[in-house]
């Protein structure tokens, strides 16, 4: 049992119905060639293009993680990709890991929660001074993650500073 | 012209980097340079081990377009 990644291109001018057909059409052949058990599949970014593939120079990156035991048929199902008329370019990555879910909800969910604790504070001023408490380290925590950032920075600027150096050198 | 012995580190075993994802262009174009070009060892400081997992990203990220071959310098 192994894990697996796909990632393929389509064109940015299609609306979301076309996408989603797409997106069936690939799930439906990748059960037919490998019985897959699919995980993931959801559209990751909308990117430019490092250089033009069919003439595009935008491209919508879908991702599809998923885990099959036979995968004899990899080759055929390759070969379909690539005859596929809508998939400008696909790619096939065996994962060393389980891939984390991916959900398009989390972010709402969370913002709903915040407000419904927003409300709750109103109503009950002394739970509101406990989630002040609470509220306190999280802030704490981001700064951490910004101090972490800033050491990259850093690091990055030493880099770019030894190369100068090398370059001067040689 | 002054000559500083700052020692090199790995990047990637500095801030605890096991895995390199392909997508993360960011991270990759830190080690190519203005061309495109992959920078040897000698000068980013990688560990082999590590400089082998960034090869193969970056080659895989070059062949799905999210990372270009070729480069034109900003003359």
């Amino acid at each position: 049992m192994r894990y697996y990644e796909i990632i393929y291109i389509v064109n940015t001018n299609y609306d979301s119905t076309t996408v989603d057909k797409c997106k069936e059409e690939v799930e439906k052949e990748l059960k037919e060639f490998l019985n897959a058990n699919i995980i993931n599949h959801y559209i990751w970014t909308k990117k430019r293009l490092a250089y033009q593939i069919k003439k595009q120079k935008y491209g919508l990156f879908i991702l599809l993680h998923f885990e099959s035991v036979d995968t004899k048929k990899m080759p055929d199902f390759n070969k379909w990709m690539k005859l596929n008329s809508h998939i400008m370019r696909h790619m096939t990555v065996a994962l060393d890991s389980k891939p984390e879910i991916h959900d398009d909800n989390l972010k709402t969910e969370k913002l709903e929660n915040d407000e419904k604790s927003s409300q709750v504070d109103n109503n009950n001023p002394e739970e509101s001074a406990e989630n002040e408490n609470t509220s306190i380290p999280e802030i704490s925590s981001n700064d951490m993650q910004k101090d972490e950032e800033e050491k990259v920075e850093e690091d990055l600027k030493e880099i770019e500073k030894e190369q100068e150096n090398d370059i001067s050198k040689s | 012209m002054t000559f500083q012995n700052r020692k090199k580190f790995c990047y990637f075993k500095e801030n605890g980097i096991v895995d390199i994802d392909y997508k993360d262009t960011k991270l990759l174009r830190r080690f190519v340079n203005d061309q495109g070009k992959i920078m040897p060892r000698r000068v980013t400081g990688t560990s082999s081990k590590m400089h082998r997992k960034l090869v193969k990203s970056i080659k895989r990220a070059r062949s799905i377009g999210l990372m270009a071959y070729v480069e034109r310098a900003n003359d």
